[in-house]
């Protein structure tokens, strides 16, 4: 316990957090009920060795950091390959989708990106969701930006090879 | 905001309740003063190459392994890249020991392998932590009795540089002090786990690879590539999995992959009680309606199961072609079929338990204990612990069984407590070398057994003395009073699907009027009654926030026969409500939406008389 975080600090930044590590989380796992007991370890790991937050980057930054590297560890782990299973069968949307607009669905794109083999879909998320810039991906994952771009040139090619023509037409003016 | 990230915000949702817990759950978690422990369990070791060991040193004995034809497609080329890994300094401890023990998977682990159309199951036995000892069964043929399968063991040790193989042959018990004397055999695998590591003629050339293969997908695989076959000009590969073990192996020509693994030994744990098993899985555990959409012609089906006696079980299937009965009868390890007959006017046999004790079997429907690899009747089974989605929802721990032909591949699902809750039929296209889904069957709700009478094209009619419903969305007592309309089912959110019912007050009787089509997901959302034979009901889609109504119809309740009132209404028009203005004639409302995306509509009023 450390007398330096504030108690109400310590809610507050959870509080303008969680929606967001909440999303990312999602993203890499596409699992809910892991995507929440991640982003709670990150924030019990945070509150825990709030002395090590250097304030070199941003808390936002800080805290995504640590919450994809907790979701990597998971993805390597045994309890992800019993899930993998799961996710590959429950793709199927049931009941929420509205039909009548079902023919004009337009959230194609994501499914695809959803699908993608995760190197891909790292960069994709930190490009487009989290919209940083080319150097501020390669920080984020410890590449070289001429690899991150060689990424998101292949993550296009393969959403292009899933997406139908006219939703590809609109990746391309991204 | 860019596109992707539109659509990535609009799949994810709102997270608030999900951020509510979360919150709640730290707090918690830090007020108990409680390290929340890593849920990652690195106790689980990884099965290695024990087929190296057949491969290289067994070859000449297990020649049909070899000879099967492939049946691999390209699809199963993994991602292989080399990755820049810190290299694996030695511990001063242990050396390299740490690493290479997670080639096995933990004690009682049984994996099955598929290679061409042979099933191999290799259970591992940790007999100390330098020890682990693989027993092997190999089917060679798919229909053979489990008498007729070769047995065999490996032991292999490993030491803090490398795991060795110390035995091949006959399973035998082993004392730590004969395991010591052993020399090695051949070297199986070597420290340090990076690129470019050399065993013998065998080098790593990738891990943290990703590998699809049908069991699943791997994202921290390992492979090794090397060494030759005699058949074949390619190089085989060994691709294993950190916790796993060896999930695939071999050329893409004579290749074996990972088709399912337990790690506690679920199945053996029910060893104990085969009757029960069998039970569980093939039939709902209470006599039961389960309704199915899909099948032919798209007509769904039902399936009526009606437990005669412990061990006799009688279900009437009817799919819109024809209805069948069959009683089964479920002994010590086995369900067998001992009647089967079609019905033509809903009469089943009414037979006493001591005459269907006498019936001979027809069929062998199901053996326990299950293998993967069994073979009943032409199904083989092919997965002891598979899941798979329906309408009604996602099943875990399934049994799949599968007949195969040339044109034609058939599947069944079999659930824990429902039965059979999917069938799924392909047809093979030469042209693209897959089977493609042709007609699938699967489970969309089940209740309990009402009698049903002939209905409409909406709905299928059940006539009940008795019938007890909870929530009530709507209720409508006919203008004489000798009839009340129920509609049950949505209560509270205004989302879900309505069962329509009637309730006779002169006579106590109900009819149940339940959508036919469950996977259109339409659902009686409005009704009025016009006298006390006839009413008017909205029916409509059942979710989402753009549909405003629905449809409208004449139901007459006497002879349960459906009119629609206006023909030609396009999708963009719905009826939202209809209300009697007490002089015979009808006043509702119709939303009609405007544009193309459903955002922008208006209401129109109409009149209907009830002469229309």
């Amino acid at each position: 316990m450390n007398q330096v975080l504030d108690e109400r600090d310590f809610q507050q930044i959870m509080h303008e957090h969680t929606d967001y590590l909440l999303k990312l989380a999602y993203l890499y796992v596409k699992d809910w009920p892991t995507a929440e007991d991640i982003v709670q370890d990150v924030f019990i790991t945070f509150y825990q060795k709030f002395e090590q937050f250097e304030e070199r980057s941003s808390l936002k930054t800080y805290l995504s950091k640590i919450t994809v590297n907790k979701c990597k560890d998971y993805l390597k782990s045994w309890r992800y390959r019993m899930h993998s299973l799961t996710n590959s069968f429950s793709t199927k949307p049931k009941n929420n989708r509205n039909r009548l607009i079902e023919q004009d669905e337009k959230l194609e794109v994501a499914d695809a990106v959803l699908q993608l083999p995760l190197k891909y879909r790292e960069v994709i998320i930190y490009y487009y969701f989290e919209e940083l810039s080319i150097i501020e991906v390669a920080k984020q994952l410890d590449l070289s930006d001429n690899t991150v771009k060689t990424r998101l040139r292949k993550a296009r090619i393969l959403l292009k090879d899933e997406l139908k023509e006219e939703q590809w037409e609109v990746l391309l003016h991204e | 905001m860019n596109e992707i990230k539109k659509q990535l915000m609009a799949k994810i949702g709102d997270t608030s309740e999900q951020k509510t817990r979360v919150i709640k759950r730290v707090n918690n978690a830090l007020d108990s003063k409680s390290q929340k422990e890593k849920k990652f369990a690195w106790g689980y070791y990884v099965t290695f190459a024990s087929f190296i060991g057949i491969f290289v040193v067994g070859l000449l004995l297990i020649p049909k392994l070899m000879n099967e034809q492939a049946s691999q497609n390209e699809d199963n080329l993994p991602v292989v890249e080399p990755v820049d890994d810190p290299i694996q300094e030695p511990t001063e401890e242990n050396g390299y020991y740490d690493d290479l023990i997670k080639f096995f998977p933990p004690n009682g682990t049984v994996a099955t392998f598929k290679s061409g159309n042979s099933y191999t199951t290799v259970e591992t036995n940790w007999l100390s932590d330098r020890y682990v000892q693989e027993t092997i069964y190999v089917k060679d043929c798919v229909s053979c009795s489990s008498s007729s399968t070769r047995t065999f063991s490996n032991v292999f040790r490993i030491t803090n540089e490398e795991i060795q193989q110390i035995y091949y042959g006959d399973p035998l018990e082993w004392t730590i002090q004969k395991l010591d004397q052993r020399p090695s055999l051949g070297v199986q695998l070597t420290g340090p786990i990076e690129v470019g590591t050399e065993i013998g003629i065998q080098k790593i050339v990738a891990i943290d690879a990703e590998l699809s293969i049908d069991y699943g997908t791997f994202s921290n695989v390992v492979v090794v590539e090397g060494g030759a076959y005699p058949t074949t000009q390619e190089i085989p590969r060994t691709y294993y999995v950190p916790n796993y073990g060896v999930v695939k192996g071999g050329t893409e020509e004579f290749g074996y992959e990972l088709v399912s693994i337990s790690f506690d030994n679920e199945v053996t744990d029910k060893e104990n009680d085969y009757n029960s098993l069998l039970k569980s899985y093939f039939f709902p555990p209470e006599d039961m309606d389960q309704f199915f959409i899909g099948g032919f012609e798209n007509g769904g089906a039902k399936v009526q199961t009606r437990w005669l006696s412990g061990q006799f079980v009688q279900q009437i299937s009817y799919n819109g072609g024809g209805t069948i009965e069959r009683i089964y009868k479920i002994t010590e390890n086995q369900i067998v079929e001992i009647y089967e007959n079609m019905i033509e006017d809903n009469q089943p046999s009414d037979l006493t338990i001591s005459e269907l004790e006498q019936l001979p079997t027809l069929e062998i429907v199901m053996k326990a204990p299950f293998t993967i690899g069994d073979v009943f009747e032409g199904w083989t089974l092919v997965d002891t612990n598979g899941q798979v989605s329906t309408m009604y929802g996602v099943f875990e721990d399934v049994l799949i069984v599968e007949s195969k032909t040339e044109n034609y591949l058939s599947r069944r699902y079999f659930a824990t407590g429902f039965g059979e809750v999917k069938i799924e039929s392909m047809f093979y296209n030469e042209e693209t070398g897959k089977y493609e889904e042709g007609v699938t069957t699967e489970l969309a709700s089940f209740g309990q057994i009402m009698n049903e009478v002939v209905g409409n094209y909406k709905f299928r009619v059940f006539e009940e003395e008795q019938y007890k419903y909870n929530s009530i969305d709507e209720e409508e007592t006919s203008p004489l009073n000798t009839k009340r309309a129920i509609l049950h089912g949505r209560a509270g959110d205004f989302e879900g699907i309505n069962r329509l019912v009637i309730e006779d007050l002169e006579t106590g009787k109900f009819t149940i009027y339940k959508y036919r089509y469950e996977g259109e997901q339409n659902t009686p959302k409005d009704i009025e009654w016009i006298d006390e034979n006839r009413l008017y009901v909205i029916i409509g889609y059942a979710y989402g926030t753009v549909t405003m109504g629905g449809n409208l119809y004449i139901l007459n309740v006497e002879d349960h026969s459906i009119t629609p009132v206006f023909e030609d209404s396009t999708n963009k028009e719905e009826i939202m409500t209809i209300g009697a203005n007490g002089d015979g004639t009808f006043t509702y409302k119709k939303h009609i939406y405007e544009d193309e995306e459903f955002n922008v509509g208006h209401i129109e009023e109409g009149i209907l008389s009830s002469m229309d």
